[in-house]
């Protein structure tokens, strides 16, 4: 069995005249947004349901019964906010996570709301019931903050995102449906909600949220967290807001590039969408080149940043351009102090040489990985392999042999290059913590 | 099967030599020799007798003079290359331990077999032996876990089923695309066309991509099998060992072409319509 690649998957529909077209599914949160805000905000401070105005005594007693409804879901909501334990299972996530879908939006949309009223509202007296419904303190009132709320709510839905799947079954309707995939074949969905809901609170920061460093952090920690996993269709919806709030942030670039540098890779591109779909994410060498396009962008943000020059030398090189790649690969190499990584710049480096047909610099290469990291297979087989290329059949077993006489159970096994996708977020469970903690200790 | 190595005879002189005496100074005399697994039928039929003279063989469009044609008594290097990533786990272990076994056990007496298996981790459960029960024992012993990475086992089954006696088989079986290879299928591909193995692969489950293992069994002149159900894995494995019994093998010394680069094969039987099944041809040197 593989891991799975989750990715965002689109629907292909025949548009005007017959041609093809292809129609991303990943609008549908955006568009009930735009609806729900439109009728918030009518009848003032009252949080109707309806955007139709009261007239007769029953409509009244409806909108009432609707205000009083939504004010009992934000009281909901603000309290499990406030009890919320980072990274703990606990009642406010279960809570929280039994919300019907409508619920959920309607509440975040009126959270919304009313931190905006908050910034327009600034030096306003305190004491009104926006401040109370948010549960704000005077202070914050006065310099029109509700960013507290805002990120203590974030943190909440991103602990029902990864926390919840064991209590209640992803969404089937959310979209872009996001899609798990096992030796290639599509094996279920996954709801992504919850991290919508969370970005969505995260948008509404004070003054913005591109100034913020808290909602970058967020966006780091919780992309590294899901790419971990694996979860790239998560990560690529992350990433596309990401992008948009910090578009020059090193990290968010590379993450993207890392996202674009796993699309084009076999796992990917070879996996088989459910009928009548397509993934979001194009060829192998369309994704490389937005791979390369990143990471360049990356370097160039942070010219001090090798794990950058090690993937964009690798994409480089994949693309064909193998001079530029060695480049790219021996400025990272001479930088890198991280013996995996060091690992991985032998192996590309080997890679390319190999490509140009220098054979002793690719063999010396590729030697310093299996030096590097003695038990990993990786190296050997490509030094077997190099042997071939260079019509020494009888040099081709040497190699092999070693590679047949390492340690066989996996524990000893160990060759980085089974988890390259995922390398560049091995410290993901740090990061996720250090956000958490940040995000905890804003007061309830 | 295509190969261009010492002759046999050459290799067996030498060996013996040595085996008397150690320190007299031998002499090997190297001559090259390509050798085609060949397999002939008639509307799905084998066709068996075929002489040395019924064969027609035409190297890079140069016909060549034909040494050796049979279809018997060569003994079978069989390589099991199988998956042991954690989807084959189950109920498929057991159909897979079961097919496994079923061929070791039809394998003749001057047979040899080799187990490698895979999931992320290449290992060889077994070198090439006539000593079938250490094959089976291995491959009771294994257990499935972790990934695929299918790419670098159908290399390292090219490489175990290398040997200068009896014809390689490899049999690939596996459920999953490759997720952590390090080489390419196009390398593999190129190692494919330098090695005399015939390559046959057993996929279980609709795979959405058979790129690779199509090319290497085209390559090596093998076949593919996609196989919904695993139940009669046993029995797929076994058409597979008849088929490779069935087949010709057909050697000869190549003359009128260069050496070096990729030699197109063509392999017709002299004066009827048969269907042939052959590797497409053999690349030697860089």
């Amino acid at each position: 069995m593989t891991e799975g690649v989750a990715g965002r998957i689109s629907r292909d529909s025949k548009g005007v005249g017959g041609l093809a077209r292809r129609t991303v599914l990943n609008g549908g949160l955006a568009r009930l947004l735009v609806a729900s805000l439109i009728v918030a905000l009518v009848g003032g401070t009252v949080l109707s349901g309806r955007g139709e105005p009261a007239h007769t005594p029953s409509q009244r007693a409806q909108a009432d019964r609707d205000a009083q409804y939504w004010l009992d879901k934000l009281e909901e909501w603000r309290t499990a906010v406030a009890r919320h334990d980072p990274g703990v299972l606990d009642e406010a996530v279960k809570t929280i996570s039994r919300f019907p879908m409508s619920d959920l939006r309607g509440v975040v949309n009126r959270v919304k709301e009313l931190a905006r009223w908050v910034v327009e509202s600034r030096s306003h007296t305190p004491g009104s019931l926006e401040q109370h419904w948010l549960g704000l303190t005077d202070d914050e009132v006065q310099h029109g903050k509700a960013n507290r709320v805002l990120k203590r709510g974030a943190l909440l839905h991103t602990d029902i995102a990864l926390l919840s799947s064991d209590i209640w079954p992803p969404m089937l309707n959310y979209d872009p449906m996001v899609v798990t995939i096992v030796d290639g074949r599509t094996v279920g969905r996954e709801g992504g909600t919850h991290w919508e809901l969370a970005r969505l609170l995260l948008d509404s920061v004070y003054p913005q949220p591109s100034s913020d460093e808290m909602v970058r952090q967020w966006y780091v920690a919780t992309t590294a967290y899901v790419q971990n996993l694996h979860q790239w269709g998560q990560a690529q919806t992350n990433l596309r807001r990401a992008l948009a709030v910090f578009p020059l942030d090193a990290t968010i670039l590379f993450l993207n590039g890392v996202l674009h540098e796993t699309f084009a890779a076999p796992e990917s591109q070879n996996a088989l969408p459910p009928p009548g779909f397509r993934f979001d994410f194009g060829p192998e060498r369309l994704e490389l080149r937005q791979a390369r396009q990143f990471f360049q962008q990356a370097v160039k943000a942070n010219p001090g940043f090798p794990e950058a020059h090690l993937r964009l030398g690798r994409v480089t090189g994949l693309l064909g351009n193998h001079d530029e790649a060695i480049a790219e690969l021996r400025k990272a190499d001479a930088a890198l102090t991280d013996r995996q990584l060091q690992y991985y710049a032998a192996l590309f480096l080997g890679h390319e040489q190999e490509a140009l047909g220098h054979t002793d610099a690719a063999r010396e290469q590729f030697e310093r990985a299996a030096t590097l990291y003695p038990n990993a297979q990786s190296p050997l087989l490509a030094l077997s392999h190099l042997a071939g290329r260079e019509g020494d059949p009888a040099g081709m077993l040497p190699a092999m042999k070693r590679v047949l006489t390492l340690p066989v159970t996996d524990a000893r096994r160990e060759d980085p290059w089974w988890s390259y996708d995922v390398a560049h977020v091995r410290n993901a469970e740090e990061l996720m913590a250090a956000m958490r903690k940040v995000f905890g200790e804003l007061s309830r | 099967m295509t190969r261009v190595r010492p002759a046999l005879l050459a290799i067996s002189v030498v060996a013996g030599v040595m085996s008397m005496a150690a320190q007299i100074p031998t002499f090997s005399v190297k001559r090259e020799e390509v050798r085609i697994d060949v397999l002939v039928t008639d509307h799905g039929k084998p066709v068996l007798g075929l002489a040395s003279a019924d064969f027609v063989v035409l190297d890079n469009g140069v016909l060549q003079q034909i040494e050796f044609a049979r279809s018997e008594e060569i003994p079978i290097n069989a390589v099991l290359v199988l998956d042991m990533s954690a989807s084959v786990a189950g109920e498929l272990l057991g159909c897979l331990r079961s097919a496994g076994h079923v061929l070791l056990e039809e394998l003749r007496k001057d047979d040899r077999a080799a187990l490698v298996t895979f999931s992320h981790v290449v290992a060889l459960g077994s070198t090439l032996t006539s000593d079938l029960g250490q094959v089976k024992k291995a491959l009771d012993s294994v257990e499935p876990f972790g990934s695929t990475s299918l790419i670098d086992a159908s290399y390292a089954g090219l490489i175990v089923g290398r040997t200068d006696f009896g014809c390689p088989l490899v049999i690939v079986f596996s459920d999953g695309l490759d997720t952590s290879s390090w080489l390419t299928g196009d390398s593999v591909l190129d190692t494919a066309k330098r090695s005399d193995a015939v390559v046959y692969a057993v996929s279980a489950g609709r795979l959405p991509n058979m790129t690779f293992l199509r090319d290497l069994t085209g390559l090596t002149g093998g076949s593919l099998f996609e196989v919904e159900s695993t139940n009669n894995l046993s029995a797929v494995f076994l058409s597979i060992l008849d088929e490779f019994r069935q087949r010709y093998l057909v050697t000869y010394e190549p003359h009128g072409v260069s050496r070096e680069g990729w030699h197109q094969l063509e392999v017709r039987v002299r004066g009827r319509k048969l269907s042939i099944k052959a590797r497409p041809g053999y690349l030697v040197g860089r």
